[in-house]
């Protein structure tokens, strides 16, 4: 009795930061919690008349039907294809972005350059789409009137399914590089000059700096980074490849882009073209469900490994 | 030594060049956009596209404030959105944040795993899509505003500044027998200025370039937020006519009023952008090193 009421004054203690978490509390339990329950869809035949009590239980029927349909393949292909890429060129760049810009003892051109290469992060998909038309059209896009003053051909990449893919890795380097050079940037400053003097006096050249001290002490803000960067591989950007990926519509039926389609569509954007567009609720759900649960395998996956390696995982 | 001096020299002018060539890459698009909207239909069939108009001409924007009444209308939806929705996420982050960021509080770390597994594990779209239409959200303005209320990075980002914030200043108040929400809002917010400009701008930043939950959810055109418009006008072949047949009336198509369109969008962020930003490179370093 007197261990219970000792917890409770404690409580009571401490009322008013209980109080101020409530907002934050309901939140997450009504849209973060809630909806995960909504996961029982996936398991049934849902229907939105009869909600979520009364739909019909198929079991794991839907995952059978998504595992053996030919869509299953190209959306995993395209999904960890571009992934992959993406975190190749997409993980490296701010990284060496950062390591060129260490370099750099003038502080303007530095603060400079930093500032200008954050701008592309705070310009949403739909902008970025308005200026890769400008840019890449056949007609007045800038791109193609030099190519094309050049004597060469034009391929405009953004909508050709040969290289659809690099189009997609080189837009979400540009709009990401910058902005994920900070946290480099911040470890890189970190590092102890008198590291660099020594080896300046042992005589080493600018590529034994950079492997041997350089990289080693920024060694755990890359693994962190890497981990949180896999966990996503099962993601994908929905916002870039729905809005590059150009609809049309006829008969009042929209229909996207065949061909791109078949290199670009990934899990996302076919839970959403099926699942909203086409009030197929419980098929979709399955399709989501089974990306959340390999992204969260992937990631605590990947914290265990490099935590194996002697890292810091994330926790 | 003359030699090793010219070596080193030129390793510099390299990487001085590869630099200058980045910024060049991440500024130059913006340039040509706002070049072609302030070009005229004409100069933009006959030459093409080029970094400074041909033949300036100032008929996109007039078309847009004469004529597109629906734009206006959608800038008044996203202004209303972003700094209702910035306001009401900076209020219900640093809520959470506070109690978060003290050590005594018992049950700090139950409520820290409730909440970083969110960030892990997510129903997916067709489940939250059901919520929101069941809870009455659907249509109404606040369905773009409440669900991304509270974004998990932002409150730990805060949580972390606060725990950097001197203890002494929070016991000095309690003594003098204030509670906990009096010395948040009077004692902890003012000293977070540099932490609140950055999480405000990142908040901001979002809601403003937010289309998707708008595109699920705000059926009525009138309570479109700009990103939604422009999205629809970018995809369409014939931007005038598109915005045109949003609003009921006939017009001939150009390019230079998708292009003034997407200046316009883009603009409030690119101005206030050199305001917050000696703020958030420095909240963004501490939060980062810290989490």
């Amino acid at each position: 009795m007197p261990v219970e009421k000792a917890k409770l004054k404690k409580l009571l203690k401490y009322k008013y930061l209980y109080l101020l978490m409530l907002p934050g509390l309901v939140f997450y339990i009504i849209f973060c919690y809630t909806p995960m329950w909504g996961i029982v869809i996936a398991f049934q035949n849902y229907s939105p008349f009869q909600g979520v009590f009364k739909s019909e239980w198929v079991g794991l029927e839907h995952f059978k039907t998504l595992l053996t349909s030919p869509n299953f393949y190209e959306l995993l292909r395209n999904t960890v294809l571009i992934s992959s890429y993406k975190l190749i060129f997409g993980f490296s760049a701010p990284i060496i972005l950062a390591l060129l810009l260490n370099e750099v003892k003038n502080k303007v051109f530095k603060r400079f350059i930093q500032t200008v290469s954050y701008i592309p992060n705070f310009i949403s998909w739909v902008i970025i789409s308005g200026i890769v038309y400008a840019l890449f059209n056949k007609y007045y896009g800038l791109l193609s009137t030099v190519i094309q003053s050049m004597g060469l051909n034009y391929v405009d990449i953004s909508t050709d399914a040969r290289y659809f893919r690099a189009f997609l890795v080189i837009s979400h380097v540009w709009k990401t590089a910058g902005w994920g050079s900070i946290i480099y940037l911040a470890a890189l400053s970190n590092i102890d000059p008198q590291l660099y003097e020594a080896a300046d006096m042992d005589g080493a050249n600018k590529w034994q700096r950079l492997l041997h001290i350089t990289l080693p002490s920024i060694k755990n803000v890359i693994a962190i980074v890497f981990i949180l960067s896999i966990g996503s591989l099962l993601n994908g950007d929905f916002e870039q490849i729905y809005l590059f990926v150009p609809t049309s519509t006829a008969n009042n039926f929209t229909v996207a882009n065949a061909q791109l389609l078949q290199v670009a569509d990934i899990f996302e954007t076919f839970v959403y073209r099926t699942g909203i567009l086409q009030f197929d609720f419980s098929f979709p759900a399955a399709v989501g469900l089974f990306q959340s649960f390999f992204a969260m395998i992937l990631i605590l996956g990947t914290n265990w490994l490099a935590k194996k390696m002697d890292n810091e995982g994330i926790w | 030594m003359k030699k090793t001096l010219k070596k080193f020299e030129i390793s510099k002018v390299f990487i001085y060049l590869i630099l200058f060539i980045i910024g060049l890459l991440c500024f130059l698009p913006l340039l040509y956009v706002i070049s072609v909207s302030l070009s005229s239909d004409k100069a933009l069939a006959t030459y093409g596209g080029t970094l400074i108009p041909r033949e300036f001409s100032l008929y996109a924007y007039k078309f847009i404030f004469a004529k597109g009444i629906r734009i206006l209308q959608c800038f008044r939806n996203s202004v209303f959105i972003t700094s209702m929705g910035t306001l009401i996420s900076l209020i219900i982050t640093c809520a959470m944040a506070y109690p978060l960021s003290r050590k005594y509080l018992p049950g700090r770390n139950i409520v820290m795993k409730f909440v970083f597994f969110t960030m892990l594990f997510n129903g997916g779209l067709i489940p939250f899509y059901i919520l929101i239409k069941s809870i009455g959200l659907n249509n109404t303005i606040w369905s773009v505003i409440i669900p991304g209320a509270l974004n998990s990075w932002n409150m730990i980002l805060i949580r972390n500044f606060f725990m950097e914030i001197p203890v002494s200043l929070e016991e000095s108040a309690l003594i003098d027998g204030a509670n906990e929400i009096v010395i948040l809002i009077k004692i902890i917010l003012p000293v977070s200025k540099p932490v609140l400009a950055t999480i405000g701008l990142f908040y901001a930043v979002a809601y403003w370039n937010n289309w998707f939950g708008p595109l699920l959810f705000l059926q009525d055109i009138k309570l479109w937020p700009l990103m939604l418009f422009l999205k629809n006008i970018i995809r369409s072949g014939n931007p005038a006519s598109e915005i045109m047949s949003l609003q009921n009336q006939n017009v001939p198509p150009s390019e230079t009023i998708k292009m003034a369109t997407v200046v316009i969008t883009t603009m409030p962020i690119l101005l206030l952008y050199p305001f917050l930003q000696k703020y958030f490179i420095k909240g963004v370093m501490v939060g980062s090193i810290k989490g």
